[in-house]
């Protein structure tokens, strides 16, 4: 563990630095979007925005290596495809007679199979696995503002729409009642739903965005009475989990992304068993 | 004569083949305390909904303050029988009734003004010492009079109320009953409750619904009226309010 930090402190590695500033960044809006997404119960809507990025990825590294379209980065391709999946998936939801379920799950799938389809057919080496199991040790300076900027957006929206969230997420027909465009907020929470998966896959891969997303909201829903407590307990686990999961990995020379989520998993099964210990002695 | 508060006119509604309600026509006047009445799946609830807009008639006219339902909204506070919501969502009890005026509300917190006028509405249904407890860790009966509170923040004029009397402990009852009279004096309120023996005592009309509505003064309402509406045997329950040990009171 001593060697992690003099690692993260020495100027010649900036790669493990910018992962650490990277997943304490991050934590931010993990934190608070993981909130929203853990109360409002749509964790499954999250996966399959998650999963579609895939297919954006695929598309916009296709479009590149096949056609030479160089404006076409992939982090474009999948804002794209996570916004068009927040929008389908929360309009069907929100609107058609369809099963929810069934047309989240067939979301959740043509997003990835386009993506594996557009990916096999670009000419040369495409690294699929960074893409599903993310390399927080690739993140760079930029990303870095990138994150920041994600967390500035996400930090003015949920403030100033602090009580209208709550509501539509706590009783969402009586905010309609209240004369509160319901719909257009969930829409809206759904888009930073999506913007904060895309920006966040980087960390830890589209397969594995989802678990830490949730984790550490789920933890907090334990101890915290509010959802602003909820929201900062939430943080403040995330950048536990992802400083540990990050330490681990480099001691015991571990892919990170997953080393941070069994980190978050195994702490989530500890509070609940503890609790259940604490309830039943 | 002014204008009815509520007005339903040849109003029918289907689910596809199924008829929920058929021709209803009556009015609910300004200041009035009304009682809806029926079994299980007779259209209660469905009276409530159609007139907060959330569903529309088949046919017939709806008016609510003389407007369209929808736009009377926001004239309207309502208390559900069941809310769909996480039982662990972690929100204080202060918080749920400020959602009273979410609309009105813009950014940031709520000023000092407003949470005093939500601690008011507490203290209004006998629950301002739970402001500060979690709405998770409440009694259904707790929750129903926080619920109530919040439909009062919203400052209405028409009050509906979906079985308030669900979860209502028979010393709670006459307490109840004098927080429906106190609120009658400034609102209309319509309750939906199975329990007519409960909420006789304040409800001046009773209208009974079946598919069907026939309307009653409660006066007029009689053991055969109730077995027509729900088709079989009923249970008559005489509460006494004026009972001072109410454990006794129910025979």
């Amino acid at each position: 563990m001593i060697e992690f930090i003099h690692v993260v402190c020495d100027p010649n590695t900036p790669f493990l630095r910018h992962a650490l500033f990277a997943g304490l960044l991050a934590s931010v809006s993990f934190g608070i979007m993981g909130t929203y997404v853990v109360t409002r119960r749509i964790s499954y809507i999250a996966g399959a925005i998650s999963h579609c990025v895939l297919g954006g990825i695929g598309a916009a590294v296709y479009a590149q290596g096949r056609h030479g379209i160089a404006w076409m980065h992939p982090m474009g391709g999948a804002i794209i495809a996570a916004l068009a999946a927040a929008l389908v998936i929360g309009i069907v939801s929100l609107y058609a007679r369809e099963r929810e379920d069934t047309v989240i799950s067939a979301v959740w799938a043509i997003g990835m199979a386009t993506g594996l389809i557009f990916i096999s057919k670009t000419p040369g080496y495409v690294d699929a696995m960074g893409y599903l199991f993310g390399n927080i040790l690739l993140i760079t300076r930029r990303d870095l503002f990138v994150i920041m900027g994600l967390n500035a957006v996400i930090l003015i929206l949920c403030y100033m729409l602090y009580h209208r969230f709550m509501a539509i997420c706590f009783d969402e027909e009586f905010a309609r009642l209240r004369g509160l465009p319901a719909r257009a907020y969930y829409l809206l929470l759904l888009i930073l739903t999506a913007l904060t998966i895309v920006l966040l896959v980087r960390i830890v891969g589209i397969v594995l965005v989802i678990a830490l997303l949730t984790l550490p909201a789920a933890i907090a829903g334990h101890f915290a009475r509010r959802l602003w407590q909820m929201m900062l307990l939430a943080i403040v686990i995330c950048m536990c989990v992802t400083t540990g999961g990050l330490a681990m990995s480099f001691v015991s020379n571990l892919p990170s992304g997953p080393t941070i989520i069994i980190t978050a998993g195994v702490a989530y099964l500890v509070v609940l068993i503890g609790k259940k210990m604490v309830a039943n002695p | 004569m002014s204008e009815p508060d509520v007005c339903f006119k040849d109003v029918s509604l289907d689910f596809g083949n199924v008829s929920v309600l058929k021709n209803v026509n009556f009015d609910i006047e300004h200041g009035e305390i009304v009682s809806l009445l029926g079994p299980n799946g007779g259209g209660k609830t469905t009276i409530l909904k159609l007139i907060l807009g959330l569903i529309r008639p088949t046919r017939g006219s709806i008016t609510v303050f003389g407007s369209t339902p929808e736009s009377a909204r926001r004239s309207v506070g309502y208390m559900p029988q069941h809310m769909r919501y996480d039982p662990h969502f972690p929100v204080s009890v202060l918080d749920v009734v400020l959602m009273g005026r979410v609309d009105r509300h813009r950014f940031g917190s709520y000023k000092s003004s407003e949470r005093h006028a939500a601690l008011n509405a507490l203290s209004e249904t006998g629950v301002e010492e739970l402001a500060k407890r979690p709405f998770s860790d409440l009694s259904g009966g707790q929750r129903q009079r926080v619920l109530i509170a919040r439909a009062l923040f919203s400052e209405p004029e028409l009050l509906l109320l979906d079985e308030p009397t669900a979860n209502v402990d028979l010393l709670a009852e006459s307490q109840f009953l004098e927080i429906l009279r106190r609120l009658n004096e400034r609102m209309t309120v319509v309750i939906v409750s199975h329990d007519l023996g409960f909420v006789s005592d304040v409800v001046g009309k009773v209208i009974c619904v079946h598919g069907h509505v026939v309307v009653h003064p409660t006066s007029v309402v009689t053991g055969e009226i109730i077995q027509d509406v729900y088709g079989g045997d009923i249970r008559m329950v005489r509460h006494d309010h004026s009972c001072p040990d109410a454990e006794h009171a129910h025979e």
